[in-house]
This record gives structure tokens, C-alpha cells and sequence, in this order.
């Protein structure tokens, strides 16, 4: 018998960070959360899998659109004309939707109730499936003291949308323990609210699946669900089922021996060539380029065209085939060659200019005058620009120190040649 | 640090070659050194030593690079270093040739690197000049030319202003589309909004399907109704239908029944009657025309007779007629050709009798014409006779033309005389043509001056009306640039929505003249019936039938009409009910023309708004017009006047300029005059000293200019004498040769006129014989081509005799007269008996084709009247007679009994088929349960009821429509989606826009600050000593070096001495001041550079190519003070430097020679 397990569908959630560029594609990144969605109910159908479980959070909470419910009952009808029953258990983000409170779910799709845990039985199959729903979006209990025992005899499967100990970078909604899942005696654990695959325990196993499909630049590498094999009352198999249609990497580039732009960017394209033919398994990319190193060529891509060096590596993109690869950012995280005290210790002006801008972050009429200029954009910009430019805050505040120490050591490779 | 001792081990083209560089009080150290002498090389050299020697040097073309080497001895304060450099990576070496770490060097070098040291420590001709390039590049910005004369900094405002531009192209106050900020950002807002217009939430698509369910639910019971109205409906109509029917089945019946007795005949007897009487007339008229004309092309027929001997002999007489005509021209052509021969013979005897030969014939003469190889080689003889006498003569002239040039030009050599000029006039002169056309000169500085002031003039007039003296320009006090800008940001916003309003407002106004538009095609494309126009139709039918009820009008007349409009009533009746959807489309238009008048209402009104707000900025502005003296200056000019008047203070400062310079130039002038009047008194060609510049330098430049030209003919002559001699040589041995060649031609000619018979006759008469050879032969070959062409022509006679002789014995016994005449005679008269029988024959066949054609006629005719007959046989015997107007009559009974019946039977079909499927019997017993009178009026009640159900039925169904599309929009679409996604990415170029901008206008800040800075601190210490040396570089033609900072922004110029104290900006000066500027800037950097940390050798390489020995002196002297301070290395090819350095450093100075 098998089954499938997923979590963090996020339908229709928006993929971030790739700019609206003429090379960016718009369709499939409009589309990607729901085809990956797609993909795996195909793939249920195909495997003819006996029922799917879904660990919580279909849709971003704060999204509104009920086209979005009806592409998932949509698809969900697809598994019932198949015959392949569908259990969900709602999470942080379902509880605060207002999609999934006024949608009508087909029958084949079983929800977990809200108030305490509940158990669906499959007798034919043997299998009992206890879970609890969130009943908002901030569950602070643990939920998994109050699962019932498990049947004896039968496959029992647990299903929760939960932090669990030790993923900090996910809120800790409903905490618990890999020793409080295995004290309630279950075969197996199906979770969400992690967007990363692991496999905190394997006796029992206890997976979180990974989100479908990765939005944006932190969700990097393969993305899906996984195939369950149990035989006996006992899982024997866990698979994963990739699903991604985009797929995200960051790739640092070391560009210590480049002279100038056209050799970084040479190299960039080579290993550009080297993640296409390593890491696509057949998918698109979007990737960002990260240059990193010491490098004669710093001043020229700090204070360079930025536009060009960005047309360039998408040019070096273009150059793998078409759809390959999309840039997401070019980011310029080099610096220069020369050590702040290599420019003190020359014999010319360029001495003197490191001696007076080592000077200029303590200048408060510069300061002030900067800050004049760059305050009007700061207060302007839309909120969610604060966090992808971290410097806005620091501006807003009143403080371009760090800017100026930012900025510094690009202008003076650029004064001097360095590329 | 400094080099005591250079060792040039394999470097380039030197091998042990030592330098050595002692130390002395001035530590100056002249390198000299002709073009490719090694200079470049040493210096590379240093460079290589101290930094490495690069991998790709180009200085191992003697020596294999991997064996290049250099040494050297240095010192920095006590401690002393011999070393030695090759180019591998382990590069150093020590006096006994040990390893040295390669960072052994570090601590004489002080942290410079490479770059470093060959631009701050190194000066050549080439950087000096684009030293004094940049100065001016640099313009009035004071402390980027002190950078940048300052060391290896350079381009730097180009990357300050590409910095700042790049910055204006991301993000500025001021919105614009050309902004990639700007961009995204609209891109962001189009997202937005697209993702608000898309969002369907889950509350409205609830709302939206109860609402759809409930309407279907109402909308079936409306229509369930009124289908049972439409039964009964139906029911009473067909009674009315019917009715008619039956009765007219019953009264046919009753007919049928009297004529019961009556012989029914086929239905098409009486039309079978017509045609076969009509038939059998048709045919008796053509029998009877037949016989008349089969009568007539016997007889004729009678009269003709057929010549069939000739027929027979048809195909010979024609074969002889063809070769009567190919011969007939025969005759004529013999006789011309034979007088051709004839005259042929006459001209060849002509010819031979020439040559002095007998009359023969052609056999005979063509054995004495001699062979034609040796005909052609007389001919070549005769042409090669001219050319070989010619060039006897040519060459012989040519011996005696050169023999007399030699002479004339030794004559004219002695008679040239010479004249001397003094170097005084020369010098004087030179100095005159250096100023050039004065005049012009005058006349071109005047015409700036003009010119200065035509522009000025051009300026002021672009101030338009608001015009003010210059002087009063100048210290205006325009408007705060804070508040223009902002009025003008202001009026701009308000246009910007001005303009989108107007086409927010064209926008609508199209929308509802569309909208009007679609309604009326949309009335026209599908006739919709509204409720009105039912009303009409029935209010029509009601007063008609309340016409006839009251007895107003008679039912009979009424009655057509009436049913009309009853029609009529029931067709739009059932039109509005088959057109719901229609009407209920047209309604869901009219409400959107409605929509739209309301938003071009709401339109209108916010443009009303917009020009009153536009009014309070621009009467803002007025105020500020006022204060300058100008209140109709509109805002949108006043940044175009404010150029303009920026424009009016350059051309004034111009106009200055140029008359400054007309009086410098007329000075020159006079001075330069004065010294050209002495010279020529000085040579005894006085002049008087009023003479004019022009005339003064016509007099010395054509004095000089014939001294000139008289020297440069003699040298000319001389050459052309020695010339003629060695040209004379050549001339004598090319007569000897053509001497030889006339000898041997002379032999030639005489052995081939012997052979050709021609022996002892001069070329001429040769030549005259050649021709008539060649004319015998062809006069020959033109008399045997027609000889066989009249043999020919004769045989064909003699053929066609032969022929017609043969035939006319043939046609003999049946002919008459053939017996002595010609064979042409025979044949003409034989082809005229052969047309006439041919004729005959064919008159014969065509009369007796009609006779057979009348017969065949005749018995048509007959056939056709019996057959006729037979047709109407059997209608006789069925009506019992054999008399044809019998049976018309008993045609005529049986048609009548035939109609009665199919009358009864038509009425019968009519009923079944109007009576909906129902038998006679069902529809007779329906028709008895309706009382027919009381018919219309319930019909009335029916569809009374009908019409109000579907007026409803119609409200349903558009309210449906009008739900469901609603609802058909919510269908699990990824719009909202795809609007979110573009948002997300405009969130992303944003995002990049602003990091952009933040870094480089922070970095444009940043290198505008510390430039400042750079000016603001460095300034003083770097220009007072700049002065120093700029004085003594000018030999005190500049005082000192000054910015001027009350010019915006301040700018550097040079002061003149003297009471004036005159300012030069570096724009003004002339190239070689402005390399001296830079080169006193350079050594003061350098000068202050060495006081602060570590000093290294200062390699100069021919820094004076163009100064003159005074300023080469006084840049001696400058880099003597600097000699004081550091290890001073100066290369030059120049020999005439070493005087000026002894005279510098004394004699004992350091000097070495490649």
C-alpha cells in the first residue's frame, strides 16, 4: 500500500525576488505553485496511491482570492473521480484564511476537526489517521498530549502542523518533541510548517515533506512531497517525489583572478554551465549570482554599469539554452584587492584620498547632506522594500554610517584602477 | 632610497654595462644618450629592478629572457643593499649571489608598488602634455586638477559626472518614467490594481451562487406556467383553424352525389385531344411542300454532264503546272549571267596586260602567279623598309640635339651672378611672417570683436521683453532655485493631471458614444421587441375590435384588418417571449450608456478642479516675477531666461576677451616692423618708416626670395650640364646600331624579287605588282561560280518540254489544238479543262443529295399524321365513339365530377393537417364542444395571461444571465495570481533600483566630498610652492599661482606680474605655459609627497623637448631644489643640455653618455 505525503502547498503564493526584467518568465512563475500542485495530484492518480495526506497550510493566510479555492477543489475532484480519498489537517495559515473557513470541500477530502484530535479510519486498509486542524493561526499548545492511542493492530498515522523542536527559523506554533510524537506510539508521523525535507526520526519515521515549490531565493534546491510504502501494519518505504517546476540556487562565484568585468563574467558563464549540467535535473533555474573574493576588478563592478554586468551574466545565461536559466540578482559581494592598508602605505594622493574618506563617516556636514538626499527615497519607498534593502531602516533612522563604510572601499578601487 | 650604482648585467641591447650614480650634495644625475641609445631602456630598467621583471617584457631580444638580468647598489639612510634581479620567481639575489627573500626591497620602497612608482616617480614628454590636457579638461574645478596632478588619479570627473548620471537614471524627487525606480514602480501600482480588480473574495462568490440558485428556481416556475396557458391556447386556435375545413369537406360531398352517372376520363384527355388535332394539321402542310420541291431538283439534275478523262488525269496535269511556274523565270537569268563572264574577262586581261603578260586562259594564268609565302615576305620587306631608315635619322639627331643643349646651358652658367642675405634680415623677416597677415590678423581680431559683440547682442535678444544692461544682470538676485523648482514641480503634477483628466474625459466620451453606438446596432442586428411595442400592437387590435363590436364599422369590411392586427399582436407577443435573452441584453446596455453619461459627468467635474488648483501655484509665481521686475514672465520661461541671462554674462566676459587680445596684437605688430626697417637699411634697401606691414614684408620677402631663386638656379644648371654629358654617350652607340640594321635589309629585299620575278624594280613598283597578283587571283575565282549556274538552269527547261509533250499525247483523242503548241502553252490550258470538270462534278453531287432529302420528307409527313390518329384511339373507344367533337364533349363531364372530388378531399387534408396530429373524427368532436362565437373572447383571456408571464419569464432570465455571468467569471482562474507574481517582481526592481542608488549617489557624495576636502586642505602648501616653480619655469612671466574662489566654482589661474597683476586661466594659456603649469604642479605634489614619508627616485625623461634654453634652464634649476630632497635621474637626447646642466650643477655634475 502506499500513499502520499505533503505539506506548505501555499497555493498561488507569489514567487519572490525575480524582477519583472523582459527575460524573467512570467508565465511559469505566475503558474508554478499551482503546477507543482498539479503534478502531484497526477502523480497520485498515476501511482494509484490508496490516499494522500495534507499537513497543513494550502494558501498563504493573508491571500484573498477564492479563484485559488476552487483550483484546489478542482483538483481534488480530480483525485475523487480516481477514487483516492484526501485527508487535511489545517495549519497556521489556513486557520487565518478566509478561503478555507467559506470553501466547500468534495467528499473525498476528510478535515481534521479544530477543537480537539480526531480519528478517520480506513478499515479496509487498516489504516487510522489521527489529527487536529488549527483553529487559528497562533496555536501555542502542544497538541500532540491529547492524540488518542494508537489502534492496535492497524497502521497508525499522526497528523500535525507543527514548529517541533529545533527549527527556530519557523514560528514555534504548536511545539512539541521528537520524544512526544514517539511516546504516543504511531508508525508514522506526516508534518508541516517546515518548508525544508527532513526526517527527524527514522523508528518511528517522523518527515516533514518540504514545501511543493520554492518562492524565493532562501528556498533553494529540489522541492516536493514524499511516497510512502507500508506493508504489514509497518512503513518500509520513504520516497521523495519531486514536484518543483522552478528551481531555485544561489551560486557563489569566486572571482579573486579576474582582471576586469569580461573575465568575471566568463567566469560566471562557466559555472553557470557547471550548475545547469549538475543541479536543473531537467527543471529551469532561477539563480542568483553571488560574487564573492578579493579581485582587481571590484571598482569596476561596484561602481560600473550594474545594468551591464547583469545584462552580461544574463547573456552568459541566454548562451545554455533557451529556458535553462533565469538571473534572479546580481550581487556584487567582492572586495577590492588592495587592503585598506595598502592604500594608506602608497606614495601618491590616492594616500591622502584613503586617509580623508576613512575620514568621511565622521563628517556630520556630509552626513547630513547625504542624508537630505537619500531620506526623501527612504520615506517614499513601499514598506516591504525595508526588508529587501537593508539600508532603508538605517537611512530612515537617521544613519548612513554604514553606507559610507559600504560604499568606501569600492570607490577607492575605482579610483585607482582597479579594473 | 636611491640608486648608487645601475648594473645593466643582460637587459635589453646593453651586457655589463654599469652606471653609477655617486651621491652629491644636489643628487642630479644627467643621462644622455642619442635616439636608441638605451635611455627607455635604463629607465625600464629601475622599474624592473625594484618591482620585477614582467614576464612579458619586451627587453630580451638580445639576451633570452629567462636570462635577463639586472644589479644594482642601493641605500636607503645607513644601510646600503648590492642585489642583483632575473626574471624567475625567485627573482633576487645578493652581492655573492645568494638568495635574498623577495620582500628584501620592501623597506627601501616604502609600500609603493609598481603603478605606483612609474606614475608618481616618473615624468615623461607624452604625460606632461596630457598633464596639461586634463588641466583644461578639468576646467574651474580647482581640486580635481590638484588630485590629478597629484599622482595616478586620473578621469576623475568624468567618473564623478558618469556617478551622478547613473544615480539621476535610477531614483530623483522628481517622478519620471525614464527611471528604472519609477518604472517598476508603475509596474507595482498596474500590479496593484490589477490585483484588487482581480481578487474575488469568498463572501461574494457565496453571495453570487445563492443568488443564481434562487433565480433558476423562480424562473422554472414562471415557465411551467405559462407552458399550460399555452396548451389552452393552443387548443382553441386549432378550433379556429379547423372550422372552415369541415365545412367545406360537407358541401363537396353533397355535389358528388348528383353527378354520380357521369364516365370518368383520364385527367389529360382534353390536353392529349388539343395537341394530336393540332399535330396532325402541322404535318399534312409539310407533306404537300415536299412534293413541290422533290419535283423541281429532278429536272435539274437531268441537265448536268461530267468531263471524267480529265478528272482522271488530274494529279499530272497539276504536277507539270507546278513546274511550268519554278521554270518560267529561267530564260532571263541566263542571258544576265553571261554578260556577268563577259565583262569579268575584260577586267582580268586589263590586269595581266599590266604585268606585260599575254591573253590567257584561267589555267594559264594562274601557272605564272608567284607562290603566296613568297608574296608575303616582299610585303614584310616593304614594311620594315620605312622603320629602319627612320631610326638612322632619329638617332643621329638626337646626337646633334644633345650636343647643343650642353653648350646652352654652359652659356647661361656663366652669366648667373649671387647675392647675399644678412642673417639679421632673415631673422627679422621671420619674426614679421610669424605674425602672419598683420592686417588680416588685425581684421580677424577686430571681426571677434564684432563678433563678441553681435553674439552679445544675439543673447540680450534671448532675453525676450525682460530685458535688463548687463551690469544690472550681473548682480540680480534671481528667485531661491528651491522654489522655482518646487512651483514648477507643482504646475508640472497639475498639467501632468490636467492632461490625464482631458483624456480621462476623450476616454469616456468615446465609451458612451460606443456604448450609443452598440445599442443601435445591436436594435438593428436582432429587432428586439419591448414591452412598448407589444403595448402598441395590441392597443392596434383592441380599438379595432371595439370598432367592430359597437357596430361602428361592418364585420365584413372590419374583418381583415382585424385578424391582421391580431397576427400581428400574437407575433410580437411571441418574438418578446423567443427574444428574453435579447431584451434582456439590450437593458444590461442601456444601463451601461447610463454608467457612462455618469462617468463623463464625474469627469467633467474633476477637470473643472484641476484648473482651478492650477491657478494658486502660478499666481505664487507672478509674485516672485514681480520682485525681479518682470510680472508677465511666465514659469515655464523662466528657467529658459535664466540660461539665457547665464548666456548674456559668457558673451559680455567674451567680448572683453577679444578686445584685450586686438591690442596685443597691434603692439606685436609695430615691434615687429621696426626691427624689418633697420635690417633692410642694414643691406642698403631703405625704406621709408611709415611703411605699412604688408609692403615691409613684400620688400624683405622678395629680397630674400631672389636670393633664394638665383642660388637654386645655378645648382640646377651645373646638374643639368653633367647630365647631358653622360646622356651624350648613350646617344653615339645607339646610331652605330641602327646602321647595322638598314645593311641587312638590303640583302633581303634583293634575293626576293629575284625569285618573284620582279628583280631590278624599286619597292614601290614591288608593291604596285603585289596588288595586281592579288587582284588576277580574285578576278579568276568571280568568273567560275555563275559558269555552272546557267548549266543548271538549262537541264530544268529541257526536263519541263519533255513532261508536257507526254501528257499532251496522252489527252490527245479527246482534245483540241494541242499539236504545236509550247510546253508553257500545254500546261495553262490543260489546269483551265481541269477546273471546269471539277466543277461539274460538284453541281451534280449537290442536286442529287435534295432529291434524296424531299423524299425522306414526304414520308415523315405521313408517318406523323397516322401516328397522331393512333394516340386518340383509345379515348374514343372509351367515350363510345369515333367522332372527335363527341368526346371533347364527355372530356368536358368527366373534368367537372373530377374537381367535386378532389375538393372533398383537399377540405379533409386541411383539417388533419392543421388539426395537430388529431383525426377527423377527434377534430369534429373538439370543434362540437366550442362555442365558435364565444372563440375570440376566451382566446383574449388566454393570452392576456401569457403576456404577463412573460414579461416575468424575461425579468428572470436577464437577472439570470446577468448573475450567472457574474458568477462565470469566479472559475478557479490564476489572474490574481499572475497580478500578485508582477507585483512581486516590481517589488524586485525597486528593491534593485534602490540599492542602486543608494551606493552610487553615496559614492558620488562621498568622492565630491573628499575632493573638496583634498582642495580645502592640501590646497596651500601644494599651490604656494606650485607658484614658486611656475615663476621660475616662466622665467617670472606668471607671478604666482592663485584660485580665484569667488568664481563658482573657484578656478585656478595664473597672475601676471606687474601693477595689474593680470589673471590667465589655464583655458588662456598657450600649451607650452600650460606644460610648464603642470610640471610645477607635479614637482610641488612630489616635493610635499617626499617631505611626508619615503623618498624615491624621480626618473624624468626629456621633460623640455619643447622649452627654449632659457626655460630648460630655469626647469634645471627647478629640479636642482628637488635634487636636494631625493635622487634626481634625468634622461635626455638633447646634447645642448649639457652646457645649461654645468652651468646649473657645476662642472663636477653626474653625466652619463650611452
Amino acid at each position: 500500500m502506499k500513499f502520499l505525503h505533503t505539506a506548505d502547498i501555499h497555493l498561488d503564493s507569489p514567487l519572490a525576488g525575480l524582477a519583472g526584467y523582459g527575460d524573467a518568465p512570467t508565465d511559469l512563475l505566475r503558474s508554478a505553485t499551482r503546477e507543482a500542485f498539479s503534478g502531484l495530484v497526477g502523480r497520485a492518480i498515476e501511482d494509484g496511491v490508496a490516499f494522500m495526506i495534507i499537513a497543513g497550510d494550502l494558501y498563504d493566510g493573508e491571500w484573498k482570492d477564492f479563484n485559488t479555492g476552487l483550483f484546489f477543489v478542482k483538483e481534488m475532484a480530480r483525485l475523487a473521480k480516481a477514487g483516492i480519498p484526501v485527508f487535511l489537517a489545517f495549519g497556521n495559515h489556513d486557520a487565518q484564511s478566509d478561503v478555507t473557513r467559506r470553501l466547500l470541500l468534495p467528499g473525498n477530502v476528510r478535515v481534521f476537526g479544530k477543537k480537539r484530535p480526531e480519528t478517520f479510519r480506513l478499515p479496509e486498509l487498516q489504516v487510522a489517521l489521527h489529527g487536529q486542524s488549527y483553529g487559528q493561526a497562533a496555536v501555542e499548545d502542544n497538541l500532540v498530549v491529547h492524540y488518542p492511542d494508537p489502534v492496535p493492530g492497524w497502521l497508525n498515522i499522526g497528523v500535525l502542523h507543527t514548529a517541533l523542536e529545533g527549527y527556530e527559523s519557523h514560528k514555534s506554533y504548536a511545539p512539541c518533541t521528537v520524544g512526544h510524537l514517539v511516546a504516543r506510539g504511531y508508525q508514522f508521523w506526516a508534518l508541516g510548517h517546515v518548508h525544508e525535507y527532513c526526517l527527524p526520526s527514522r523508528q518511528p519515521p517522523i518527515v516533514f515533506p518540504g514545501n511543493l515549490q520554492g518562492r524565493h531565493v532562501r528556498e533553494t534546491g529540489p522541492r516536493g512531497a514524499v511516497l510512502i510504502t507500508a506493508e504489514g501494519g509497518e512503513i518500509v518505504g520513504i520516497e521523495r517525489v519531486f514536484t518543483d517546476v522552478v528551481r531555485w540556487h544561489m551560486l557563489e562565484v569566486a572571482v579573486d583572478t579576474a582582471r576586469n568585468r569580461d573575465e568575471v563574467v566568463f567566469l560566471v558563464g562557466r559555472q553557470l554551465a557547471e550548475l545547469v549540467e549538475r543541479q536543473a535535473d531537467g527543471r529551469p533555474l532561477a539563480v542568483r549570482v553571488k560574487l564573492v573574493g578579493r579581485t582587481l576588478a571590484h571598482g569596476e563592478l561596484f561602481l560600473g554599469g550594474r545594468d551591464q554586468l547583469r545584462a552580461e551574466v544574463t547573456s552568459q545565461a541566454a548562451a545554455l539554452g533557451s529556458g535553462k536559466v533565469w538571473i534572479e540578482k546580481v550581487v556584487v559581494g567582492t572586495s577590492p584587492a588592495l587592503r585598506p592598508a595598502d592604500f594608506g602605505a602608497r606614495q601618491d594622493a590616492i594616500s591622502d584620498l584613503a586617509r580623508l574618506l576613512d575620514q568621511a563617516p565622521r563628517d556630520p556636514e556630509l552626513k547630513h547632506s547625504l542624508l537630505d538626499d537619500l531620506q526623501v527615497l527612504a520615506g517614499k519607498v513601499p514598506g516591504e522594500l525595508l526588508d529587501l534593502v537593508p539600508h532603508l531602516r538605517a537611512i530612515r533612522d537617521g544613519d548612513v554610517s554604514a553606507l559610507l563604510e559600504a560604499v568606501k572601499p569600492g570607490l577607492l578601487a575605482r579610483l585607482v584602477g582597479e579594473g | 632610497m636611491r640608486i648608487d650604482r645601475l648594473d645593466l648585467v643582460r637587459f635589453g641591447h646593453f651586457t655589463c654595462k654599469p652606471i653609477n650614480w655617486p651621491r652629491t650634495p644636489r643628487d642630479f644625475h644627467l643621462v644622455v644618450g642619442r635616439n636608441e641609445a638605451g635611455k627607455s631602456t635604463v629607465q625600464a630598467a629601475i622599474l624592473e629592478l625594484l618591482f620585477g621583471i614582467e614576464r612579458e617584457t619586451s627587453y630580451g631580444f638580445l639576451h633570452p629572457k629567462a636570462e635577463l638580468c639586472i644589479g644594482a647598489v642601493l641605500s636607503h639612510d645607513e644601510r646600503v643593499l648590492e642585489l642583483r634581479r632575473v626574471r624567475k620567481p625567485r627573482s633576487l639575489y645578493g652581492a655573492k649571489g645568494e638568495p635574498l627573500p623577495e620582500d628584501a626591497l620592501a623597506t627601501f620602497l616604502g609600500g609603493a608598488t609598481r603603478d605606483v612608482f612609474r606614475l608618481v616617480f616618473g615624468l615623461d614628454h607624452e604625460r606632461l602634455v596630457s598633464g596639461g590636457r586634463q588641466i583644461l579638461a578639468a576646467k574651474n574645478d580647482v581640486g580635481k586638477t590638484l588630485l590629478q596632478s597629484s599622482g595616478n588619479i586620473t578621469h576623475l570627473r568624468d567618473l564623478q559626472q558618469a556617478l551622478d548620471q547613473e544615480a539621476d537614471g535610477l531614483w530623483a524627487k522628481r517622478r519620471s518614467s525614464e527611471r528604472e525606480y519609477y518604472k517598476a514602480q508603475i509596474v507595482l501600482e498596474e500590479a496593484e490594481a490589477e490585483l484588487k480588480r482581480t481578487t474575488v473574495k469568498a463572501g461574494v462568490w457565496l453571495e453570487r451562487s445563492e443568488q443564481v440558485c434562487e433565480l433558476e428556481r423562480q424562473l422554472a416556475e414562471a415557465n411551467a406556467r405559462f407552458d399550460e396557458r399555452e396548451r389552452e391556447r393552443i387548443r382553441l386556435e386549432r378550433v379556429r383553424r379547423v372550422a372552415p375545413f369541415l365545412r367545406a369537406q360537407a358541401e363537396a360531398s353533397l355535389a358528388l352525389q348528383a353527378n354520380r352517372d357521369v364516365v370518368l376520363l383520364p385527367p389529360d384527355a382534353g390536353r392529349k385531344l388539343e395537341q394530336a388535332t393540332a399535330a396532325m394539321a402541322r404535318a399534312a402542310v409539310l407533306r404537300d411542300s415536299a412534293d413541290r420541291y422533290l419535283a423541281e431538283a429532278r429536272g435539274e439534275r437531268a441537265k448536268v454532264t461530267l468531263d471524267r478523262l480529265t478528272l482522271a488525269e488530274a494529279p499530272r496535269i497539276l504536277a507539270l503546272e507546278a513546274a511550268r511556274q519554278q521554270t518560267a523565270r529561267h530564260p532571263s537569268d541566263i542571258a544576265k549571267l553571261e554578260a556577268k563572264i563577259t565583262t569579268l574577262w575584260v577586267t582580268v586581261h586589263n590586269l595581266t596586260r599590266q604585268l606585260g603578260w599575254p591573253d590567257g586562259d584561267a589555267v594559264a594564268l594562274r601557272a605564272r602567279l608567284p607562290p603566296l609565302p613568297l608574296r608575303r615576305t616582299l610585303q614584310d620587306l616593304l614594311k620594315k623598309q620605312g622603320a629602319t631608315g627612320e631610326a638612322c635619322a632619329a638617332a643621329a639627331g638626337a646626337v646633334a640635339a644633345k650636343q647643343r643643349e650642353i653648350a646652352e646651358n654652359q652659356v647661361e652658367l656663366a652669366q648667373q651672378a649671387t647675392v647675399e642675405i644678412s642673417a639679421e634680415l632673415k631673422a627679422a623677416l621671420d619674426a614679421l611672417v610669424k605674425l602672419g597677415d598683420c592686417e588680416a590678423a588685425a581684421r580677424r581680431e577686430a571681426g571677434k570683436v564684432s563678433k563678441a559683440q553681435r553674439v552679445l547682442c544675439g543673447e540680450q535678444s534671448k532675453l525676450g521683453i525682460w530685458q535688463l544692461p548687463v551690469a544690472r544682470l550681473q548682480t540680480l538676485a534671481l528667485p531661491p532655485g528651491d522654489l522655482v523648482i518646487g512651483l514648477r514641480a507643482q504646475v508640472e503634477r497639475l498639467q501632468v493631471e490636467l492632461r490625464a483628466a482631458t483624456e480621462r474625459r476623450g476616454e469616456l466620451a468615446r465609451e458612451l458614444a460606443a456604448a450609443t453606438l452598440g445599442i443601435e446596432q445591436y436594435r438593428r442586428s436582432h429587432h428586439p421587441v419591448t414591452r412598448d411595442d407589444l403595448g402598441a400592437a395590441r392597443a392596434r387590435r383592441d380599438l379595432t375590435w371595439q370598432e367592430i363590436r359597437h357596430g361602428r364599422v361592418l364585420l365584413a369590411q372590419a374583418a381583415p384588418e382585424f385578424e391582421r392586427q391580431v397576427k400581428e399582436a400574437d407575433d410580437k407577443a411571441d418574438q418578446r417571449h423567443a427574444g428574453a435573452q435579447e431584451a434582456a441584453e439590450l437593458q444590461a446596455k442601456l444601463d451601461q450608456l447610463e454608467q457612462a453619461r455618469l462617468k463623463l459627468a464625474d469627469a467633467e467635474t474633476r477637470l473643472d478642479h484641476l484648473r482651478a488648483e492650477l491657478a494658486a501655484p502660478e499666481g505664487a509665481w507672478q509674485a516672485e516675477a514681480g520682485k525681479l521686475g518682470f510680472p508677465a514672465l511666465p514659469l515655464s520661461h523662466y528657467e529658459e531666461w535664466r540660461g539665457a541671462r547665464a548666456s548674456v554674462l559668457k558673451a559680455a566676459e567674451a567680448l572683453e576677451q577679444a578686445q584685450a587680445d586686438a591690442a596685443q596684437l597691434a603692439e606685436a605688430v609695430t615691434v615687429a616692423g621696426g626691427a624689418v626697417l633697420r635690417a633692410l637699411d642694414a643691406v642698403g634697401h631703405a625704406l621709408a618708416r611709415e611703411t605699412c606691414p604688408a609692403v615691409l614684408l613684400q620688400e624683405a620677402q622678395g629680397l630674400v626670395d631672389a636670393a633664394v631663386k638665383g642660388q637654386a638656379r645655378r645648382d640646377e644648371l651645373i646638374r643639368q650640364v653633367a647630365n647631358g654629358r653622360r646622356a651624350l654617350v648613350e646617344l653615339v652607340d645607339k646610331a652605330d646600331q641602327a646602321d647595322l640594321a638598314k645593311a641587312a635589309w638590303g640583302n633581303a629585299w634583293s634575293e626576293a624579287t629575284r625569285l618573284a620575278g620582279l628583280a631590278g624594280l624599286d619597292a614601290a613598283a614591288v608593291d604596285g605588282a603585289l596588288t595586281l597578283f592579288t587582284q588576277i587571283e580574285e578576278g579568276l575565282a568571280a568568273i567560275g561560280d555563275p559558269e555552272g549556274r546557267i548549266k543548271s538552269m538549262r537541264r530544268d527547261l529541257e526536263d519541263l518540254e519533255r513532261q508536257a509533250m507526254e501528257l499532251a499525247l496522252t489527252m490527245g483523242p479527246d482534245g483540241d489544238g494541242f499539236e504545236g503548241r509550247s510546253a508553257l502553252e500545254l500546261s495553262m490550258a490543260l489546269t483551265t479543262r481541269l477546273t471546269t470538270a471539277r466543277d461539274q462534278e460538284r453541281e451534280a453531287k449537290r442536286l442529287d443529295d435534295e432529291i434524296r432529302r424531299q423524299r425522306e420528307e414526304v414520308k415523315a409527313a405521313a408517318a406523323k399524321i397516322e401516328e397522331e390518329r393512333a394516340l386518340l384511339t383509345p379515348l374514343l373507344e372509351a367515350a363510345g365513339t369515333t367522332e372527335i367533337e363527341t368526346l371533347r364533349l364527355a372530356i368536358t363531364r368527366s373534368d367537372l365530377s373530377r374537381a367535386l372530388t378532389e375538393q372533398a378531399s383537399q377540405a379533409k387534408a386541411a383539417a388533419e393537417r392543421a388539426g395537430d396530429g388529431l383525426t377527423l373524427t377527434e377534430l369534429e368532436a373538439e370543434a362540437a364542444g366550442v362555442e365558435l362565437a364565444r372563440l375570440p373572447e376566451r382566446l383574449s383571456a388566454v393570452k392576456r395571461d401569457q403576456d404577463e408571464l412573460r414579461d416575468r419569464v424575461q425579468t428572470l432570465s436577464a437577472s439570470l444571465s446577468h448573475a450567472q455571468t457574474e458568477l462565470g467569471h469566479i472559475t478557479g482562474g490564476d489572474d490574481a495570481a499572475s497580478a500578485a507574481t508582477r507585483r512581486q517582481g516590481a517589488l524586485a526592481r525597486m528593491a534593485e533600483a534602490t540599492e542602486r542608488y543608494l551606493e552610487v549617489r553615496t559614492a558620488e557624495r562621498l568622492l565630491g566630498w573628499a575632493i573638496e576636502r583634498y582642495r580645502e586642505q592640501i590646497q596651500e602648501p601644494l599651490l604656494a610652492r606650485a607658484s614658486e616653480i611656475f615663476a621660475g619655469l616662466t622665467l617670472a612671466s606668471f607671478a604666482r599661482l592663485t584660485v580665484d574662489a569667488d568664481a563658482d566654482p573657484p578656478k585656478l589661474t595664473g597672475i601676471r606680474p606687474g601693477p595689474e597683476r593680470k589673471a590667465v586661466d589655464a583655458e588662456h594659456m598657450s600649451d607650452g605655459t600650460r606644460d610648464q603649469l603642470f610640471l610645477a604642479l607635479r614637482l610641488a605634489a612630489l616635493e610635499l609627497q617626499i617631505a611626508k614619508g619615503h623618498p624615491l627616485p624621480f626618473i624624468a625623461d626629456d621633460l623640455f623637448v619643447n622649452f627654449d634654453d632659457e626655460r630648460a634652464r630655469a626647469g634645471l634649476q627647478a629640479l636642482a631644489r628637488l635634487s636636494e630632497q631625493t635622487q634626481v635621474i634625468f634622461l635626455t637626447h638633447h646634447q645642448h643640455l649639457l652646457p645649461l646642466a654645468n652651468e646649473t650643477f657645476g662642472a663636477g655634475v653626474s653625466v652619463t653618455i650611452l
